[in-house]
């Protein structure tokens, strides 16, 4: 049984194979202004890493943003369940899950089979995501990908900042840079900053181990250490985060069709 | 079905409605919120009209009020201030939230009506000196209206009154209970439309068409078929079907709703002899909202309709930013939580926008009820 999950994510989409129960092929690729034509071209680059056709694909959960947008999936599923799904097919003791995406971030508990039982999600606003990341990321001329880790060397200690708005937490932060203060102490700020917006987040649904952080700000050292220190537990991070939606939206697939197949 | 549909048009184009009003030479009151007694009005042989906010975005208004007051009343000032309120020839306000007692202030500044009332109604509603206070604040507004009317409100037109609405209100909740069913005969969207439109309509004309509306529900082969989770949304306003209809659309059933533009305004009648003292036991009986106390009184009305309409879970819809419900949303969480209920708090602004959000949020809660 062959199924497969995309996730249109606001900033990336990935797609994730399942083949036999193993996760087959995955891919990951960032999302253009045209979600229809994403869909499209994260398909195709799994089926090429794979080897596989379209054909081949007995069933295609969508989901994540632009779940309703992609033309080929047979269904689509909110990404609040699918990453409580991927997240237990990873990590079977999971009970809490919190996910950091692109523009939202959302609170997570689950029972022992990745069904959610209850959940809250951020406003709208792009504060404590991915996307204020990656403004600052620009603003600070510091590759995305060191971001956490050069977040946990300060020279002075974090640097407060006290909004929340990206818009405007980025005047603040060129204000602070003006005055010397050394980016790592910015940035220290920044995760800092983030990480206490999710353990507001996380405290609204309550946290039972295991946890789980999923989405890009996973890979975010900085961000996870901060909020495993305020939790007093250690998080458990799948090797790639970011495919955890579209693993479980491939797992719905694969559950939704041992439903609907004879035998 | 042919009552539902007129119904609609007249909440789609109240203008209709207006007009007609105006033909028989009566004075429109516009009102907020439910606790103005519509009989005074209605027996002074003039029109209580409860008002909406409309589909399209603040404008005006924005420059008078920060976007962290309450949407929905955003939306009526800045409508009034857009000159779209022009028919009212009066405007009543009761002692509610904060944005609706300001909202009395800035009218008479702003929009400069020919009248602008506002009853103190007493917001702690089950003591005995409440009772006497509101008796006497109900005497002065029916003074205000007969002054107002040019017409003396007699003990009697004001019980036909109460009889004539009450009869509405018992209709609305025949047709209400409707959802008990599934499939129902009416869907929750329709029950808005249908609630909406008997609010702004002459009683007499909105009570033929409810009439009309069991009727025909009853024979209803167009019913929807659903097997999804139960659903009851409470809040505030919800004066567009939009978020009902989404949820609907998501394969939840919205079995019971707890607003102002649904059965808070039809729950209970007015009963007692004295039509004074009537109106004034009303108050003290009738469902509240979370700017009144105690707010036990609601939690307990909320867990009856759970149990009677066989609810799954709740949605509990704030709009930005209405402090009575945000703070009482946190604590009706946990206890219907306690009691195996879940419950989603949606936050979102009048006007829905960032539905793409919502959306996630309503069909992840459906996905986990089902």
């Amino acid at each position: 049984m062959i199924t497969a999950g995309i996730d249109i994510g606001s900033l990336s989409s990935k797609a994730v194979i399942l083949k036999d129960g193993q996760i087959f092929g995955r891919a990951l690729t960032p999302t253009g202004a045209d979600s229809v034509q994403t869909a499209g071209r994260v398909m195709q680059e799994v089926l090429d890493k794979t080897g596989l056709s379209f054909k081949d694909i007995n069933f295609i959960v969508s989901t994540g943003y632009g779940r309703v947008l992609v033309p080929f999936a047979q269904r689509n599923v909110s990404e609040i369940s699918c990453h409580a799904k991927g997240s237990s097919w990873f990590f079977p003791s999971v009970r809490t899950i919190l996910d950091m995406g692109g523009q939202d971030c959302k609170a997570i508990r689950c029972d022992a089979t990745g069904k959610v039982t209850n959940f809250v999600m951020n406003d709208k606003c792009a504060a404590g995501a991915g996307r204020s990341m990656e403004v600052m990321a620009d603003l600070l001329q510091i590759p995305l990908a060191d971001l956490g880790r050069e977040s946990l060397n300060t020279v002075r200690g974090e640097q407060d900042i006290s909004t929340t708005c990206v818009v405007f937490a980025r005047s603040e932060v060129i204000g602070y840079l003006h005055q010397g203060v050394p980016a790592n102490d910015i940035l220290g700020g920044l995760c800092e900053a983030l990480a206490s917006r999710v353990y507001a987040l996380l405290k609204r649904v309550g946290v039972e181990e295991d946890l789980v952080i999923s989405g890009g700000i996973a890979k975010n050292i900085g961000v996870v250490r901060r909020i495993e220190q305020k939790l007093g537990i250690n998080a458990k991070i799948a090797y790639e985060p970011q495919i955890v939606g579209a693993l479980g939206a491939a797992v719905f697939a694969r559950e939704i069709l041992a439903k609907i197949m004879p035998g | 079905m042919k009552s539902l549909e007129t119904m609609r048009r007249y909440v789609r184009e109240p203008q209709l409605l207006i007009n007609g009003y105006r033909a028989l030479g009566k004075k429109i009151i516009g009102y907020r919120c439910l606790y103005v007694p519509e009989e005074i009005i209605h027996a002074a042989g003039m029109v209580p009209y409860p008002l909406f906010g409309g589909p399209e975005p603040i404008s005006l208004a924005d420059s008078y009020l920060q976007p962290y007051i309450c949407e929905f009343i955003r939306n009526v000032f800045d409508r009034a201030l857009e000159g779209k309120l022009k028919f009212l020839d009066g405007l009543v306000l009761c002692n509610t939230c904060d944005a609706v007692r300001k909202m009395y202030d800035h009218w008479r500044t702003y929009i400069k009506t020919h009248l602008c009332y506002i009853i103190n109604n007493p917001q702690e509603t089950y003591s005995n000196h409440a009772y006497s206070y509101y008796y006497i604040e109900l005497q002065n507004f029916r003074l205000e209206m007969e002054n107002f009317s040019g017409q003396k409100i007699t003990d009697e037109n004001l019980a036909r009154s109460i009889s004539l609405y009450n009869e509405t209100r018992s209709l609305l909740k025949k047709a209400y209970l409707l959802r008990k069913q599934d499939p129902a005969a009416l869907s929750g969207a329709e029950t808005l439309d249908m609630v909406m439109a008997a609010m702004i309509m002459p009683k007499e004309e909105a009570n033929t068409l409810i009439r009309d509306v069991l009727k025909e529900a009853g024979n209803r082969v167009d019913r929807r078929q659903n097997s999804g989770p139960r659903i009851l949304i409470t809040g505030s306003i919800i004066d567009q079907p939009a978020l009902i209809r989404l949820v609907e659309e998501m394969g939840g059933m919205v079995a019971a709703d707890d607003l102002c533009t649904t059965s808070r305004y039809f729950w209970q009648e007015v009963k007692g002899d004295n039509p004074m003292d009537a109106l004034c036991l009303y108050a003290t009986q009738r469902c509240l909202c979370p700017c009144m106390h105690p707010a036990e009184k609601r939690l307990a009305h909320l867990q009856e309709l759970i149990r009677e309409f066989a609810v799954e879970g709740v949605i509990y819809f704030n709009i930005k930013y209405c402090d009575p419900f945000i703070f009482e949303g946190v604590m009706f969480k946990e206890v219907l939580e306690k009691t195996g209920i879940p419950v989603m708090v949606l936050e979102a602004g009048h006007d829905l926008s960032g539905i793409g959000q919502l959306k996630t949020r309503v069909q992840a809660f459906i996905e986990m009820l089902w």
